[in-house]
This record gives structure tokens, sequence and C-alpha cells, in this order.
């Protein structure tokens, strides 16, 4: 096991795999952190030297991901509600925000649409 | 008609004799009655803790009984599909033998021997066929394991890249000073046999005891599968463990000649290895081949000795040269594409195929594929055409390939296509005899392309 960014992850994890278990690292994200340490596709967790991983580290620091995106998101919404717009009153009510009907069909608005204060 | 007597008349009388006991009629059964138990007596059970106003539900699930989890083990082991994969047959115990003279290196540039069938050599005690395959020259798609023994056609084309081969060979006996570099490119259509040309070339190098350097895919180089890092002092990316492998391939198919090639200098490995002036290179790569970050200056080594006066003659070849005209799969920090032509390998190949470094005695050759994304840019520099100035084409492929031999390696004339078609019918390959109906038919059927001719000759028999 390696500690990559605070966390344990597997030795024979894909390194590119292991970088989008991140919230806010996708497929397009982990490309240019894979070319900026000159890692290739298939390359395993097992065959980054130390260094190497902790360099990876620093540079997920340096990017807004994980919790501190979850939170940073959270922001925003809570925002939208203190300063009193439709969109923040929506959030808080768990509807749709952007304008769609309300008849049926809105679980996902109900699953995502609140005010996380706990993050 | 309704009958005068009623049916019901007609039954006999229902007469019970007071005497007679009555027949006590039991339901079947083997047990004897005395030894049966008594019956138990109807009605809710005594000693039942069921209520009895509620009826019990008997349940609808079929109770199967739980398996104990086992860890599965899985269907193949790690790599080992790869193995299967790759893996190349070349013998078939089934198949007819067939007598066939042996592809020497007296034959190189032959013209006499054109049109016949050879077989690769593979006697006693002689490990050509297996230093071959240490150097990858055959290829899991070229129909080996159908044949008792590789063979090989000896074609036209196969005379001309004996030609380049004899070129350096006279040179060698004529025991001039100069340097002589013999630089060809094989280009043709699908299945026209590019492959296997290497495969002969390599065979008479291999027989003269030349040192081969191979890369069977250039395709490996460049789709970023193995590891990549930019080297600042020459601006190009290596990738060490492809090297460790070339060097592994270079060493297990060249021990013999490495070993007499002695270092006429002394070198420096990494950061602390140091080879010595005398030293052989085999002890060199073989050095290099346990530690990947010492590969690449190895590498070297061998290409510049190789360059030297007194070096024995060499042969470099790679096969799928489309692969390494286009963009590779890497990137580079800034994520730009890197280009192929940046990479290590490649860019020391195109060196030597473009004439900017040599051997002093040397063959270097390139074959083409037909399994790969268009080239438009290696398509015009192959064709030599003038391009146009608002075509966007790549401007190094142009130069990267100047100078090359360009053999266009054709279908097959009617000779060779009998001649193999021959060998297919005594190998057991074809049901038919050849007579020249059937040889015409397949002949057309497959326009000559040797791919097709197998395809065609195994297709009648199924």
């Amino acid at each position: 096991m390696v500690n990559l960014y605070g966390v344990q992850v597997a030795e024979n994890q894909l390194v590119h795999k292991a970088l989008r278990s991140f919230f806010g690292i996708g497929h397009s994200v982990a490309d240019r952190i894979c070319a900026k340490f000159s890692i290739h596709k298939t390359a395993r967790i097992s065959q980054l030297t130390q260094p190497k991983v902790t360099a990876i580290t620093l540079e997920m620091t340096k990017m807004v991901i994980d919790t501190e995106l979850k939170r940073k998101i959270a922001d925003n919404v809570i925002r939208l509600k203190d300063i009193g717009t439709y969109r923040g009153k929506r959030h808080a009510l768990g509807l749709p925000v952007r304008g769609q009907k309300t008849k049926k069909q809105i679980v996902c608005a109900r699953r995502f649409n609140r005010l996380r204060t706990n993050i | 008609m309704v009958p005068p007597i009623l049916w019901r008349c007609l039954r006999m009388p229902h007469i019970i004799h007071p005497l007679k006991p009555r027949l006590c009629l039991h339901n079947f059964t083997t047990t004897p009655p005395f030894s049966a138990k008594p019956l138990k007596p109807k009605g809710p059970p005594t000693s039942s803790k069921m209520n009895p106003g509620k009826q019990r539900m008997q349940s609808n699930k079929v109770h199967v009984k739980k398996k104990p989890i086992l860890v599965q083990k899985p269907a193949y082991e790690v790599g080992q599909r790869k193995e299967l994969r790759k893996r190349i047959v070349l013998s078939n115990t089934n198949a007819i033998p067939v007598v066939l003279p042996t592809m020497t290196a007296d034959l190189i540039g032959n013209e006499d021997a054109a049109g016949a069938m050879f077989a690769l050599p593979s006697g006693e005690g002689d490990t050509i066929v297996d230093r071959l395959r240490a150097l990858e020259a055959f290829q899991t798609k070229q129909h080996w394991p159908f044949f008792y023994r590789p063979c090989t056609l000896f074609r036209r084309e196969t005379v001309e890249v004996g030609r380049l081969l004899e070129r350096v060979v006279k040179w060698e006996a004529a025991g001039e000073d100069g340097r002589v570099n013999e630089r060809a490119i094989l280009h043709g259509y699908y299945g026209c046999g590019r492959s296997i040309l290497l495969l002969q070339a390599m065979t008479w190098a291999l027989q003269k005891e030349w040192i081969v350097i191979a890369i069977p895919n250039a395709q490996d180089l460049v789709i970023g599968h193995t590891e990549y890092e930019f080297e600042g002092s020459s601006h190009l990316w290596l990738q060490k463990a492809s090297t460790t492998d070339l060097l592994n391939r270079v060493l297990k198919a060249n021990r013999k000649a490495l070993k007499g090639m002695k270092l006429s200098q002394s070198y420096r490995l990494g950061r602390i290895d140091e080879v010595r002036k005398g030293d052989s290179m085999e002890r060199v790569l073989e050095t290099a081949v346990l530690d990947p970050l010492l590969a690449w200056d190895a590498f070297n080594v061998l290409l510049g000795e190789l360059g030297l006066p007194g070096s024995p003659p060499a042969l470099f070849t790679l096969d799928n040269l489309n692969q390494i005209s286009i963009p590779s799969k890497y990137r580079d920090q800034a994520f730009n594409a890197i280009h192929s032509h940046d990479l290590a390998l490649p860019n020391a190949f195109l060196a030597y195929l473009s004439g900017k470094r040599g051997f002093h005695k040397g063959v270097i050759l390139a074959a083409t594929s037909s399994k790969c994304s268009r080239t438009l840019a290696l398509d015009a520099a192959l064709e030599c055409r003038e391009v146009d100035p608002y075509e966007r084409l790549d401007p190094r492929i142009g130069p990267s390939i100047e100078g090359a031999q360009i053999i266009r390696v054709d279908s097959l004339s009617k000779e060779e296509a009998k001649g193999l078609m021959d060998y297919y019918n005594q190998s057991g390959i074809m049901k038919d005899p050849v007579d020249i109906a059937t040889f015409n038919e397949k002949y057309a059927v497959s326009a000559g392309n040797p791919r097709d001719l197998f395809g065609t000759c195994l297709r009648m028999r199924q």
C-alpha cells in the first residue's frame, strides 16, 4: 500500500485509476498529472518511485479536489441561499433549480439539491 | 332406439350377506399390519406452542444450502494470456515433412534460386532458428504452425535484399577501409511479405555472424505502454524498459559475435559503472540488461563501437515503419503529444536510415506496415512525389527516410506462386493436386498476394 494524498492505495492499482478515485479528478486531469510526471498509461502504483509519489501528492495539494472541492460547491449553494436567490431557495427545498417541471421525475433534484453544511 | 329394458334393471341386486364379515379395505402398504405403529390421533397436537387461531403458512422459498465461499482461482495467471497470444509455434509434427534445401549464406544475391522454397537452417547444433526467435523475427500470424518446419520462399525481392548484404560482404572481403552502409525500405501492399524479407535478411546476417539489432514492432515504442523519461543533454525521451528489452534480444541472438567484440576505449555507463578498454561487448550488455538505468548508455556504446573500423558488420532492422511516422501516445510535461522522432529509439534508427549516423559496415532495413492509420507524409516520401506546400504534412518525415533505397515488394510472380503452392501441396495443406486449372484459379483469386494465396489454398480444404 502506498500513501497517495493521504489515502492508502493498493500497489497493483493503475496510477491513472488511482488518481481518478479522488473527487474532482477525471480522465482529463489525470492525463495531465500523468504527463507532468512522465507516467505512462499502464504504469501501476508499485512502479512509482517514492519521490514521484511525493511529487504527485504535492501537486494534488495545490489543486482544489476532494473534500475541499465539495466544501467549495456547498459554500456556493449556501451563498445563493443567503442572498435569497431563487436558485438558493430551490436548492434548499430540494427541487429542480433550472426551470424543470416538478410534476414527476425530480429524483435527481431531490438527491442532489440540498444545502450541505456538514462537509 | 330406446331399449325396451332399462340398463339399471340389468344390474345385479346389491345383496349383503349377513353372516359374511365385511371386507376391511386398507391402503396399500408393505408394512405388516401387526408391526405397524398405531396411527396418531387426528386433531391439533397438544404440545404445540402454535397459536391455534393462526394457520402456519408454508414458505414458498426454496431453501438451497449455501455453499461455503471459496477464493476463486483466476482462470489465467498474470501474463499467461499474453504469453499464449504471443506464443510462436514453428513446427507441426502432424504436417508432412518436405525435403527442401537449406537457406545458407551462399545464396545471398543468387538470382537463380528465385522462385524456390528453402528451409531455415535448423539442424543439430544449429541455433539460427532459436536466435531468430530471440530476435522476434517470427510473427504469430505467419502460418508457421501449419508446417513441419519453417520454410520461406526465395523471391525476386529476396534477391534485392540479398544484394544489399552482398555489397557489404564483398566490401568486407576486399578488405577496404571505407564505410559502407546500405539503407533500404521494404514497401508494398498488405500481406506481401515484407516481414518475411526481414526474416530472410536476418537469417543470412546471423549465419555470417553479423551483429543483428532488430526492433520487431515499432508500435510498441509509440503506444505509451512503457516508461519514458526526458534526457536534457540530447533532448530526447529515453525508453529505458524498451531499450533493456532490445538489448536483451540482441544479447541472446548475437552472443558469439558480441563476445569477439572488444571495446576500443573505456566508457562510462550511468553515473558509477565503468567499462574498460578491452572488455568484451557481451559483458557490457550483460551488465546493462540487469539494470535499466544503464541500458541507453550501453546501447550507445554498442552503436558507437559498430561504427569503428574493425568492428563486425551490423544489420539494423525495424518493422512497421509507419508507426513511428505518426505522433506517439506519449505526452510531454506541457501535455503536448511527443513526436515519435523525439523518442530515443526511433530517433536512433532513423538516424541510421537517413544516413546521419552509420555503421562501419552495415545494412539498415525498414519495413512498412499496412496495419496503421494513414501516414500521408510517409506515403508522399515513399512515392518520392513533390509535396504541395498547402498540404499540411509532417515536415520531419520526409528527411527521416531521405536517401534510403525503396524496395517495392510486389505480388508473387507465377513461378513463385507455383513453387509456394507445390510446397503447400506437399505439406498436406491442399487437398487437390496442383494442376493448371487449380493453379490459375487460386492465383487469380489471390492476385498473387502471398497471404491471400495461403487463404485460398486452405479454404478449399474446409
